[in-house]
């Protein structure tokens, strides 16, 4: 056997081997068990049948969870995208120095746990919190307001936990555009909104469709946040499918959950992606 | 995520290329600076709120704080659980954190150097745990534990974050080997070096600063993870973060508060050692597609 071609698979053994045992394995044994029944009393039974999936795609209630999550995903991206232009914007046109010092107030936050800062929207939204302390002591409300477990609280702690990476992708797009393209439009006339709205934005669309899938795919799966912001009150995706299997030990019916939520990224992820190459300036995206 | 691999690494924030936007003429505030600056705002507010509110010496978590007092700081050692959920959390990120430098930098050294059958395939293989939601991989496992008959010990928290941390080392190794200079190595071997007297002397080297900006996040996302520990951990091994959120799902008392900022002055410290050493733009700025 020719050592050449042997010495790749060599050095792969070991780290293939962990993700057989450990992600392909599990998420096969994961997908199989979705196709299994529970019953309350016996347990999981065997059987092949896709009723979890009926039962989660008839049932209003478990559909309005997925409406929900969607809706989340797409308002974390939209203000992700709302605050994190003008930030990666205004980054590029600092200093380099400047700049350095302002991309580690962005990168920083990412070293703190999700945890923390998702308690420290608990903090601030609280009936004692920060909002309500403003509110109530200027007297525009009298009783503190419920911020807390509401879908508005999850959509602020996931822009707030997803927006570094939404700034981090624009302002890659930002960094690649030729400066000789913005002299040029100087030269012929452009004024500086003009060379903004013709020239920066549309080459920066990259930036801005990689960093909104980003932050959709990342807020529309996320746990902890909407866990702590949301509650059992407001449930996600993720929240259901970790009550079913390890509150409620309904393991098919979580598992084919979290399939479902699986899908829902996975779909939306193509779509979205279609979408942006068949558009008016499909020619930037390929 | 998927994303990544179409948004070109890059030089991205942070370096010292000429800005490509051009600079304002005129000096001074801007309706963009303002509007900056309160994004900035946004961005800290959470974690000076939780930093601030720490020092109450109220009995319930407020902010403003009411008082000024370190009582709450003094509670930690009296919480053991605490203490202890730290240690097994530095314990899983430091294992599970140099098994994955180890695995991601064969595996990148396999994808980087190799032209073979199926290398495409393995890349995205890969890179693949990053496109799956931490809970189903966090339900997974925990299925998969089961029906195997293998019992929750902090061993199945470090494999279990093996399968989130290799793809992490796999992209900065694979980006640090790609961009190396191939001459060096020719060097070498004419000189008389033996392939693997090359490969300690010159290659690793080289590659050094991307094997430890894999390191350290593989460490650090091993230790701030969640939903997968959430999972896995038994009841003699949970980690800090899953500890303080099984916690504050119940009450969020000035005592969480206290141990979340002894949790962020921790980061800060990184910050500034990471910055120090291999630039934090480096480390997070090209492969911050991450959970």
């Amino acid at each position: 056997m020719n050592v050449r071609r042997l010495a790749p698979w060599l050095l792969v053994a070991a780290p293939l081997a962990v993700f057989v045992a450990l992600f392909l394995a599990p998420l096969v044994n994961l997908f199989a068990l979705s196709l299994f029944r529970f019953d309350r009393s016996v347990g999981v039974v065997g059987g092949l049948t896709v009723e979890n999936y009926t039962k989660f795609l008839g049932d209003p209630f478990y559909l309005g969870i997925l409406w929900r999550t969607l809706r989340i995903g797409v308002l974390a991206t939209l203000a992700s995208l709302l605050l994190g232009y003008p930030l990666a914007y205004h980054m590029q046109r600092c200093r380099p120095r400047a700049r350095a010092y302002l991309a580690l107030l962005v990168l920083a936050p990412l070293l703190v746990s999700v945890v923390v800062r998702s308690f420290g929207w608990l903090v601030i939204l609280g009936p004692n919190g920060l909002v309500n302390s403003l509110l109530v002591s200027s007297g525009i409300v009298r009783d503190p307001l419920r911020l807390l477990y509401t879908e508005g609280a999850i959509v602020v702690g996931l822009t707030h936990v997803f927006l570094s990476f939404m700034v981090l992708s624009i302002a890659a797009a930002l960094a690649r555009i030729d400066p000789a393209l913005l002299r040029a439009a100087q030269n012929l006339g452009a004024t500086e909104r003009q060379t903004f709205f013709r020239v920066v934005l549309p080459l920066s669309l990259p930036g801005v469709a990689a960093g909104s899938l980003i932050v959709f795919t990342l807020s529309s799966s996320a746990f902890i946040t909407p866990a702590l912001l949301g509650g059992p009150r407001v449930k996600v995706m993720s929240y259901l499918s970790y009550q079913q299997t390890l509150l409620l030990s309904d393991w098919p019916y979580g598992a084919a959950i979290a399939f479902v939520l699986l899908g829902l990224v996975a779909g939306a992820v193509l779509v979205y992606l279609r979408v942006l190459e068949s558009g008016r300036y499909g020619v930037v995206f390929r | 995520m998927s994303v990544a691999t179409t948004a070109a690494p890059g030089p991205a924030v942070g370096g010292h290329e000429p800005a490509a936007v051009p600079r304002p003429a005129r000096r001074g505030v801007t309706a963009l600076g303002v509007f900056s600056a309160l994004v900035y705002a946004f961005v800290l507010a959470p974690i000076v709120v939780v930093l601030l509110s720490s020092f109450t010496a109220a009995d319930y978590t407020s902010f403003p704080p009411r008082g000024l007092s370190l009582r709450w700081y003094l509670e930690i050692p009296r919480n053991p659980e605490f203490v202890e959920s730290f240690k097994v959390s530095v314990v899983v990120a430091l294992v599970s954190g140099a098994l994955a430098t180890v695995l991601g930098t064969l595996a990148a050294l396999a994808l980087v150097r190799f032209r073979f059958r199926g290398r495409d395939a393995l890349n995205t293989f890969f890179l693949s745990p990053l496109m799956i939601p931490g809970v189903i991989l966090g339900i997974a496992l925990l299925q998969f534990y089961a029906r195997a008959g293998i019992t929750k010990t902090p061993f199945s928290l470090v494999f279990g974050h093996l399968v989130i941390t290799i793809p992490y080392v796999v992209r900065l190794v694979s980006a640090s080997l790609a961009g190396l200079d191939r001459t060096l190595e020719l060097a070498a071997m004419n000189l008389g070096a033996t392939p693997w007297q090359t490969f300690r002397r010159v290659t690793l080297p080289l590659a050094a600063p991307g094997i430890l900006a894999g390191a350290a996040f593989a460490g650090i996302t091993s230790f701030d993870d969640v939903s997968i520990a959430l999972f896995l951990a038994s009841p003699h091994s949970v980690t800090l973060p899953v500890r303080i959120f099984t916690y504050i799902e119940q009450t969020f008392d000035p005592l969480v508060t206290a141990v979340c900022s002894v949790l962020i002055l921790i980061a800060a410290a990184l910050v500034v050692v990471i910055e120090r050493s291999l630039g934090l733009a480096r480390v997070f700025g090209s492969d911050a597609a991450g959970r």
